[in-house]
């Protein structure tokens, strides 16, 4: 009997353990997204409605009428997109050539991989800058879509370890035997075998590239340049009254890598913890 | 054998090594260099001047009131938050089903994903003094409104952050406990093993790889992250200026670009120095 009420204690007590972390988590989202969709009365009562008494979307089509906000996402996209595919693809050439190749100093270049992880990214922001202007890069997407890929690719390479690492090299061997070209091989044979861990490096490079500020912030002058994450930060200044505007600002703004991860999340995980392995 | 020549396998991790060394190695051997200069943009001066910013800034009290607010935030959120939190969770909901787990994972990762302005406002706009929900819930329990990002700037701060990053350590650890065969902690149901010694004797041992793993890329991320500059701008007065703010500063509002890269030098030689701590203790593990 004692025990019996004891067991049940302890359910009730994780239980509202568990209720208590959700609300810490969910209760901003919550907050933000009704806040988002009540109408500007309703928004600014004394005394707050947990459940918007009437649903609009006029905040959000203001939003889109009145701000730059859809060519900030275009930006972001673009960057995103691009990092995203450069990256996949020197990480991937990069890997294969460290994980699965021999040459003097490939230690050397693997160490220096990792020790890139150490560098503060505000302490190449100044000369950064000095080498972006030199290739007239300064206020130009791509001077974003370069340093995201230089970030990136390092972890990249890091996180194929483990992938490259496993696929037997007999597998190589065999379809040369067979006479099937070199590149051949490695696209028909190597590559399937490696799509997961290339998944996963995207899905890193494509998130990196969406929430990067500083250098987005300091490297992009245009207004009609400028990536979400910095729209959204001037926006909270210039507009910092209206409420619901600002709402629909950060809605749109976290949107996009929600349903991008909605699909692609469970690989990500997956190969994030099989390349921190060891 | 290998499919491709060594000459091959060279040009394969050629483009790669280019974007590092004109965009990270050159620009970093760069700051180590103007660490040295008196490199301003306010008086337009560029002369060498040895150690000396080095020694001004040991003698500066704002660079030891940063160390001590980086180093709050670092154990703070990093290893006492991201880390144990991210543990907790990840034991908790271990082996468990059912909608909660899913929930609470699922809001977990998205905390994490989300960029980090949009957390940053989300916080904003929950912290409000007058607006905000956190006064708003206290008003209903009788609490008086309080103007926590000004009164708690640390603490929200360091909140903030866990809030934000735990989800990253929850899925390292989520997988690593799968790795564990199952039969271990049967045995231990069987011989009567309480939680805690199972925790301490099966998990912690089985996850020590991992913990390291986690602390290096937590501590390295939490030691060069910015974004709390959105939230505080260091502020109020300099109550949460952690190192890359504090570096931010000096270069960007006061334009001392030689000053502002000494202290980013120190930054990276503590983060040498914490990664290299780390890899060693992981490898004495091993053994």
């Amino acid at each position: 009997m004692k025990q019996e009420s004891k067991l049940k204690k302890r359910v009730v007590l994780k239980y509202v353990l568990v209720i208590l972390l959700l609300s810490i988590i969910i209760l901003p989202f919550y907050w933000i997204f009704i806040s988002s969709v009540k109408p500007t009365d309703e928004l600014i009562r004394a005394i707050p409605t947990f459940i918007p008494e009437k649903w609009t979307f006029s905040h959000y089509s203001r939003l889109f009428a009145a701000s730059d906000y859809g060519q900030y996402l275009w930006n972001s996209f673009y960057v995103a997109f691009w990092s995203m595919v450069i990256t996949v693809i020197l990480a991937s050439l990069g890997g294969y050539s460290i994980y699965r190749c021999s040459y003097p100093g490939k230690n050397f270049i693997s160490k220096l991989i990792l020790v890139t992880y150490i560098f503060p990214q505000v302490l190449i922001l100044i000369p950064l800058y000095k080498v972006m202007s030199r290739f007239y890069l300064i206020n130009n997407l791509w001077s974003l879509i370069i340093i995201n890929v230089t970030i990136c690719a390092p972890f990249g390479v890091w996180l194929l370890r483990t992938f490259f690492g496993t696929i037997p090299m007999a597998i190589e061997e065999a379809a040369a035997i067979d006479g099937a070209s070199q590149l051949k091989t490695l696209y028909k044979i190597f590559i399937p075998l490696a799509a997961p861990g290339m998944a996963t490096v995207a899905i890193y490079a494509f998130l990196t590239s969406w929430t990067e500020f500083l250098f987005a912030n300091v490297f992009i002058i245009d207004e009609e340049l400028k990536t979400l994450p910095v729209g959204l930060a001037r926006f909270i200044t210039q507009y910092n009254v209206d409420w619901g505007l600002l709402n629909a600002g950060a809605m749109v703004t976290a949107i996009p890598p929600l349903i991008f991860f909605a699909f692609v999340g469970k690989y990500f995980i997956k190969g994030l913890t099989a390349g921190s392995i060891k | 054998m290998q499919l491709l020549s060594k000459k091959a396998a060279m040009i394969f991790i050629l483009p790669g090594l280019i974007l590092i060394f004109i965009f990270l190695i050159f620009p970093a051997l760069w700051t180590f260099f103007l660490s040295l200069t008196n490199y301003s943009l306010l008086d337009n001066s560029l002369e060498f001047v040895g150690l000396k910013n080095f020694f001004k800034l040991f003698r500066d009290q704002r660079f030891w009131h940063s160390t001590i607010v980086t180093f709050q935030f670092v154990i703070g959120s990093a290893l006492f938050g991201q880390t144990a939190l991210g543990l907790l969770l990840a034991v908790m909901l271990h082996k468990k089903r059912g909608i909660m787990k899913e929930l609470l994972t699922n809001f977990a990762v998205a905390s994490w994903i989300i960029p980090s302005v949009v957390v940053v406002y989300l916080w904003a706009a929950f912290l409000d003094k007058e607006y905000g929900l956190l006064n708003q819930l206290l008003g209903f329990i009788g609490v008086t409104p309080r103007d926590w990002l000004n009164k708690f700037p640390m603490w929200v701060i360091i909140i903030w952050n866990i809030w934000r990053g735990s989800a990253f350590s929850m899925m390292l650890f989520t997988s690593a406990l799968q790795t564990i065969p199952p039969s271990y902690l049967e045995t231990a149901d069987v011989i009567g093993a309480s939680r805690w010694n199972k925790f301490r004797d099966i998990l912690l041992p089985s996850l020590k790889n991992y913990i390291g793993t986690d602390l290096i890329l937590i501590t390295l991320w939490t030691f060069n992250l910015f974004t709390p500059y959105l939230l505080t701008k260091g502020g109020p007065g300099n109550a949460t200026e952690i190192f890359p703010i504090y570096t931010y500063h000096e270069a960007f509002k006061y334009m001392q670009f030689g000053y502002g890269s000494a202290i980013s030098v120190v930054i990276l030689l503590i983060n040498l120095g914490f990664a290299l701590f780390y890899l060693r203790s992981m490898k004495g593990g091993k053994q």
